[in-house]
């Protein structure tokens, strides 16, 4: 169904298009947010993937690669948007957009300082690969081509995304404990 | 009761937090602008040209409306500047156009490569035309060449029959769809527009001189007497030799000769022109400025106002955003600025066209590829072929599963020598440099391209940042790294290695520097060239 679409948008249908973005739109959202930590941004990046993408299409020779190359675009997008606003938003501290963290939740207010500013220290490279990977569940390999990096460059982000983060939450050791109240 | 939680599931859980559903505002704004973008023609699908995509957005509407185009401002505000005053020179003059077709035009693709043509006329009246794409889609992304002949139509097109398009690597160039590759070139149409000296094929890509701007002029927040108060204000408080901070959106620190020349002459006047020709990121906008002490002019590149930035003063980036443009140059020169790695243990000095910089783990630098065809990079050239690199690489290392050393070389002659008796390397025989005041072992080392070599990793997958022969694994996407029991397996690039090895002073938290200079073969001599007043800058520093 996605190819069939893919391929009607590519043939300039606007309404199948317009299905892709409802489709696929909520999730370019989501991990535009994750790799920015912005509401304003990642709506920026998402507008700006989508409408390059509505302009490409036509030459994208595999439909069925459609979600990949979009990814891309994506990303791309998100790396101009971090940088096109990396000094200025340095000095500012985002509060959580959804609110404070459900009580029983086992991440601290602490917790989630620590690791926005932590994944803020990171670069936008690096941040892209760690959210493809841990929340949009690419593989490596997929990864690579997303971010139009070897592998083992993708591996190396990642990797030192994870120590990063890992080392904001001060664990040197691989578990900590946490106390917490049951009914 | 007491719960264990791993870091990574409080990280999960992090991330897991946040939005998940698309603002409907952004998503009616993708369905209106999909109305206003002119699509791609299917074919060929060079990668040719990306203009400006009309995004729809409110908050910054009202600060396009309010912006005139820049190229009046700042024609006007150079006028402006010079004529108020003495002792500062003019705009550089701009060559008469030549004839409507004939010359150097450039486009730019979405990967940054520029394909050039050049049209040259022939004896019998025919226009020649030769194009350059060093990333081709049609050739898989190997560079090609396209040549071909044809008449002009009229005054304003030119129709080239039947050009022949080749991979410079020799493989059959491919349509991506649609007929083939042949079939879609035939008669190649170039329209020109004389008002504003453009070539349009019908592909739909825009050729611009070269030369010349081909961009829609960036919106600007700043008023003409801004830009021209912030750029006076500047250069006027250089010449007096204190307050330039007050102009700049970066610390002061970070302009390289800001209040003198390298001998300490204090500057006496100042010019500037805008920069054109050049797309540059992020909707900014460059400027030259010259300063002059006595027979010494110190030229830098500084930019200014992204359409939706704040008024935060000029901006100098030490890398210039990697064109042919030299950030700081001295008399011509490229002004080399300090670099120091290893927790300030070792210092080195970079010049343009080096691009410095530091994945976190290993210290590297890029070499900025030759000519003015360069598009503005905002990571280096990471994403783009044709960039050669220096890396420093502390206590090198050829062996050890897991990132676990194997026998360590006691020092440089040692290192030297694993290297040269290893029997899947190529080596020359180490010659003793004085490198900085240090005594240096040099050898060039190869693995033949398609090679199988591995490589220390650590449980990610990663490689160990020390591995000698990281550089030198290929590095296309498409070429797969197996990662197996602490070694990851993959091909040799074929890159020659010119490799400097220190013993590092006494105190030093490493035994041994390594200097990996990694470039083709073809393109070697010209890179070690480059690299050797970088490596012959080395200082070593004790903690």
């Amino acid at each position: 169904m996605l190819t069939a679409l893919v391929e009607r948008a590519r043939n300039g249908d606007e309404d199948a298009f317009t299905q892709l973005v409802d489709l696929d739109g909520d999730r370019c959202y989501a991990i535009a947010y994750r790799i920015l930590r912005d509401v304003e941004r990642a709506k920026d990046a998402v507008q700006q993937a989508f409408l390059l993408a509505w302009r490409e299409l036509p030459r994208l020779r595999e439909p069925e690669r459609f979600q990949v190359w979009l990814y891309r675009l994506l990303v791309n997008a998100c790396y101009e948007e971090a940088r096109r606003h990396r000094r200025w938003t340095a000095h500012v501290r985002v509060l959580p957009v959804e609110g404070p963290s459900a009580p029983d939740s086992i991440v601290s207010v602490d917790d989630r300082d620590a690791l926005e500013r932590a994944f803020r220290r990171l670069s936008p490279e690096h941040r892209a690969v760690f959210v493809m990977h841990h929340y949009a569940g690419l593989p490596l390999a997929a990864i690579a081509e997303v971010a139009g990096v070897p592998l083992g460059t993708v591996k190396s982000r990642l990797h030192h995304s994870i120590r990063n983060l890992r080392a904001a939450l001060g664990s040197d050791a691989h578990v900590a404990s946490v106390e917490v109240k049951t009914a | 009761m007491n719960i264990t939680r791993s870091p990574d599931a409080v990280v999960a859980v992090w991330l897991d937090d946040g939005p998940h559903a698309l603002p409907h505002e952004t998503r009616d704004a993708i369905t209106a602008g999909i109305r206003t973008v002119t699509r791609r023609q299917p074919g060929i699908g060079w990668p040719f040209t990306r203009p400006n995509l009309p995004t729809i957005d409110l908050r910054r509407l009202s600060v396009a409306l309010g912006s005139a185009t820049v190229i009046v401002v700042a024609a006007a505000l150079t006028l402006n500047f010079y004529a108020d005053r003495p002792g500062v020179g003019g705009p550089i003059a701009t060559a008469d156009p030549p004839s409507p077709f004939l010359g150097t035009w450039l486009t730019t693709d979405d990967d940054g490569s520029t394909p050039t043509m050049t049209m040259q006329a022939s004896g019998d009246g025919s226009v020649e035309i030769v194009v350059r794409d060093d990333f081709a889609s049609v050739c898989s992304g190997a560079p090609s060449t396209m040549t071909g002949t044809g008449q002009l139509e009229g005054a304003t097109e030119l129709v080239i029959p039947s050009p022949v398009l080749t991979c410079d690597e020799g493989s059959v160039p491919q349509a991506l769809s649609g007929p083939p590759l042949e079939e879609q070139l035939r008669n190649l149409t170039f329209t020109h527009d004389p008002g504003t000296d453009t070539l349009t094929d019908n592909f739909g890509s825009v050729w611009a001189r070269e030369g010349a701007d081909p961009s829609p002029e960036p919106t600007t927040p700043f008023s003409e007497a801004e830009v021209t108060a912030l750029l006076n204000g500047f250069l006027e408080a250089r010449i007096a030799g204190e307050a330039a901070q007050q102009y700049l959106g970066v610390p002061e620190e970070d302009i390289p000769l800001l209040y003198a020349t390298t001998s300490g002459a204090p500057y006496e006047r100042a010019e500037f022109e805008r920069v054109l020709g050049i797309d540059w990121p992020y909707g900014l906008t460059a400027f030259k400025v010259r300063l002059f002490a006595g027979d010494t002019v110190v030229e830098q590149l500084l930019f200014i106002g992204r359409p939706d930035g704040p008024p935060d003063g000029l901006e100098y980036r030490p890398d210039g955003f990697g064109t042919d443009i030299a950030p700081t140059t001295e008399n011509g020169q490229p002004v080399a600025m300090p670099y120091a790695y290893f927790d300030g243990q070792v210092t080195l000095y970079a010049a343009h066209p080096w691009w410095m910089g530091d994945y976190g783990y290993i210290p590297f630098g890029r070499l900025i590829p030759e000519g003015p065809g360069v598009p503005p990079t905002t990571d280096g050239g990471q994403r783009h072929d044709g960039w050669d690199q220096l890396f420093l690489i502390a206590d090198p290392a050829l062996g050890g599963a897991g990132c676990q050393r194997g026998p360590s070389p006691p020092d440089a002659a040692a290192l030297a020598e694993s290297i040269r008796s290893n029997p899947d390397l190529g080596a020359t025989a180490p010659v003793a440099v004085s490198v900085g005041g240090a005594e240096a072992l040099m050898m060039d080392v190869v693995i033949a391209a398609g090679t199988t070599i591995s490589a220390a990793v650590n449980e990610g997958g990663d490689f160990c940042a020390d591995g000698l022969l990281n550089p030198v694994f290929h590095q296309d996407v498409g070429s797969t790294i197996y990662v197996d029991n602490g070694f990851a397996t993959g091909l040799a690039s074929g890159d020659l290695m010119r490799l400097y090895l220190m013993d590092a002073p006494e105190g030093s938290s490493m035994r041994i520097l390594a200097i990996a200079i990694v470039a083709p073969e073809s393109r070697f001599e010209r890179v070690v060239e480059a690299a050797t007043p970088v490596v012959y800058s080395i200082e070593f520093h004790a903690p």
